[in-house]
């Protein structure tokens, strides 16, 4: 276990110096401040709120989710997988006492963590720029909610940019793979609207299904176990192409 | 017994797939209640048009600001589609002012009443049969797209439908509130309270507030039960928005209504009876007739410096009308020191074509046969347009797109 342990903080030691952090940090606060200058500015000129009865917080997950949520999983995804190969910085991992399995599910978790760590801080500063633009937030316990339950589909997302990393060779080839394949499943989902529940990707705004004042617990049942049966063959396929991969 | 890789992965795969494709087809099985919901009205429109004979749809709406009702109104719509007939009437209290009105129509004519006056327009139309009085909404072209773009923004609110299915008897529930309604849907529905629904000059018309900022959609809801037959019988819904007026008061502003269908087979379209009523006919679109004969004409205007100066005049004169041939004669009269190289002038005596809004005729100017436009303009003037082309879906257009031809011609009377 010791093994898996040092692999696993290892991975997290390599995102945390990667110039993508500072620029997913300062990108994410410019991003949600320019947000929430688009909201004010419209409630002071046009007189519409644009949040509505709703908060700041979610109103800037339903962007975020499908934009800049996404874009940094994919960096960093791409990153632990298709450039280490490239680089052949791999080889130093692999020489070490973990099996590939070990080091595969370090770095499955390490991106698991970050997709958390990027929520969480896209949460804390939405819900301190709401301050200014809508007050202190009513109801806390669904905005947490709502970006804990996110984290579910934008894992499953990365597992499969993994899994095109893993196929892949280079790194250019992966990001923009990933790009396609993701607005490939977001058009399908709208010209194939009855059978969206296929894709994982019409799963990315989920957790409006626990905002409302019903709340359909079979739904959710049925989306959790999709997402489910998504994460365990991708993390399988990829798990068996990342055993086989050639140095 | 340790499984090789390659089993280990065939393993997660097959369950992975098994997982996600069962959940999936129950979930497209299950269908969203907005699905049924949505099939349920193609299925009520559908056998309305085509399987029914005839029925009857109330209607009922009021609005209401922080609770006090402002407008309230009621229709009535029957309709025979055996007979492609329909009679509506409606009933409205605007601020304690009643207005109601009713309006009977079918392949033929269209008979209408206004209320205030209780006179009744005849309205003869003129392409019968052409159009069908009572339509599927879904076959409306471009319905399809629609709808894709209205599931598109539906979105996951969905599943925010609930269905019950009581007696044979489904009913359909949804209740959005707080943070469910998508910004969008938000923000364009605010926007067209501001600005469409309610402008400032018509609510202090109303005595109401008009909402200044802080513009939100509170919430909808609303519920719908289909039949037995699959036809949905009723459908209730609300919607509210809150706003802030110019001092700072917050106010609610909410609409409901309720839509019912009854009486299928059992509804009676019947044309109002005439006899001891003040009747006023028209007819659509127009026809040349001899009321028509008479001189018309206009000024020809030129631009010198920076003032307008007339040249002349244009005249355009019908002596005759007579089993649908016009005859008559256009010509130019210029003033002393505008006379051109050229005038124009010609004399016709033609067949009219009646068409949906105009006539058109042709004549001979130079030796070259030309198509011309006879419309009505106000009461007893003409709109005369000269050498135009005719476009295949029933309009025109001229062939001379500069300004220098004025195409109202004003009656003389002498």
């Amino acid at each position: 276990m010791s093994d898996f342990r040092a692999a696993y903080i290892n991975e997290l030691y390599k995102i945390s110096k990667k110039k993508k952090i500072t620029v997913t940090i300062i990108l994410s606060v410019l991003a949600v401040i320019l947000t929430g200058i688009v909201v004010y500015a419209i409630n002071r000129f046009a007189g519409i709120r644009i949040t509505g009865y709703s908060e700041f917080p979610t109103l800037a997950l339903s962007v975020f989710s499908y934009t800049l949520i996404p874009l940094f999983t994919a960096f960093v995804c791409i990153d632990m997988f298709s450039s280490e190969f490239v680089e052949q910085t791999i080889k130093i991992t692999l020489t070490g006492p973990a099996s590939r399995f070990k080091v595969f599910t370090a770095k499955v978790l390490a991106a698991a963590t970050f997709i958390a760590a990027n929520l969480l801080f896209v949460m804390l500063i939405t819900l301190i720029v709401s301050l200014f633009i809508n007050g202190i937030p009513t109801d806390l316990f669904k905005i947490i909610l709502s970006y804990i339950f996110e984290f579910f589909p934008i894992f499953v997302f990365a597992l499969m940019i993994i899994l095109i990393c893993n196929i892949t060779k280079g790194t250019v080839s992966a990001f923009m793979i990933s790009i396609l394949v993701f607005l490939l499943l977001n058009g399908l989902g709208i010209v194939f609207s009855a059978y969206k529940s296929f894709l994982f990707t019409s799963a990315f705004d989920w957790y409006k299904l626990f905002l409302g004042s019903y709340i359909n617990f079979h739904k959710i049942f049925r989306v959790f176990v999709i997402l489910c049966g998504y994460g365990i063959m991708l993390f399988g396929i990829s798990n068996y192409l990342f055993d086989k991969k050639e140095l | 017994m340790k499984l090789s890789k390659k089993m280990t992965a065939l393993c997660a795969c097959v369950v992975g797939v098994a997982l996600l494709t069962t959940s999936a087809f129950a979930d497209v099985l299950i269908g969203s209640g907005y699905y049924n919901l949505k099939n349920a009205a193609k299925t009520t429109a559908a056998k309305l048009t085509n399987e029914t004979d005839n029925f009857t749809i109330d209607i009922a709406a009021t609005v209401k600001v922080d609770d006090k009702a402002i407008v309230e109104s009621t229709g009535q719509t029957k309709c025979d589609v055996k007979n492609q007939a329909t009679e509506e009437s409606f009933k409205t209290v605007d601020n304690g002012k009643t207005e109601d009105g009713y309006t009977y129509s079918d392949k033929e004519e269209s008979i209408s009443r206004d209320g205030n006056t209780g006179v009744y327009y005849i309205y003869k139309k003129t392409n019968t049969g052409k159009d069908s009085v009572i339509e599927n909404p879904f076959n409306v072209k471009g319905a399809d797209d629609v709808e894709k773009i209205i599931d598109a923004f539906v979105g996951s609110l969905q599943d925010t439908v609930q269905v019950e299915e009581t007696d044979g008897k489904k009913m359909y529930t949804g209740n959005l509130s707080d943070a469910q309604i998508p910004p969008l849907v938000n923000a364009i529905s605010s926007y067209a309270l501001k600005y469409g629904i309610l402008d400032k000059n018509r609510s202090e018309d109303m005595g109401i507030p008009y909402p200044e900022t802080n513009i939100y959609v509170l919430g909808a809801s609303g519920k719908a039960i289909e039949g037995k037959d699959g036809i949905i019988e009723s459908v209730i819904g609300s919607a509210s928005a809150s706003g802030t007026d110019e001092n700072g008061a917050a106010h609610t502003y909410s609409v409901e209504f309720s839509v019912s269908i009854t009486d299928i087979n059992n509804t009676t379209v019947a044309k109002p009876d005439l006899e001891g009523e003040d009747v006023e006919y028209s007819t659509s679109g127009f026809e040349l007739s001899e009321k028509y004969v008479g001189k018309y004409k206009n000024d020809i205007v030129k631009q010198e410096d920076n003032s307008f100066v007339k040249c002349g005049e244009r005249i355009f004169e019908i002596t005759s009308v007579e089993n649908g041939v016009m005859a008559g004669k256009y010509y130019e009269v210029y003033n002393n020191g505008y006379q051109p190289n050229t005038k124009r002038e010609f004399e016709f005596s033609t067949k009219v074509t009646k068409g949906d809004y105009f006539n058109s005729f042709t004549y001979t100017e130079n030796g070259e046969e030309k198509t011309g436009i006879i419309e009505e303009s106000g009461k007893q003037n003409l709109m005369v347009s000269l050498d135009i082309e005719m476009n295949d879906d029933g309009g025109y257009r001229t062939k001379d797109s500069s300004k220098n031809f004025d195409e109202t011609f004003i009656r003389v009377f002498e």
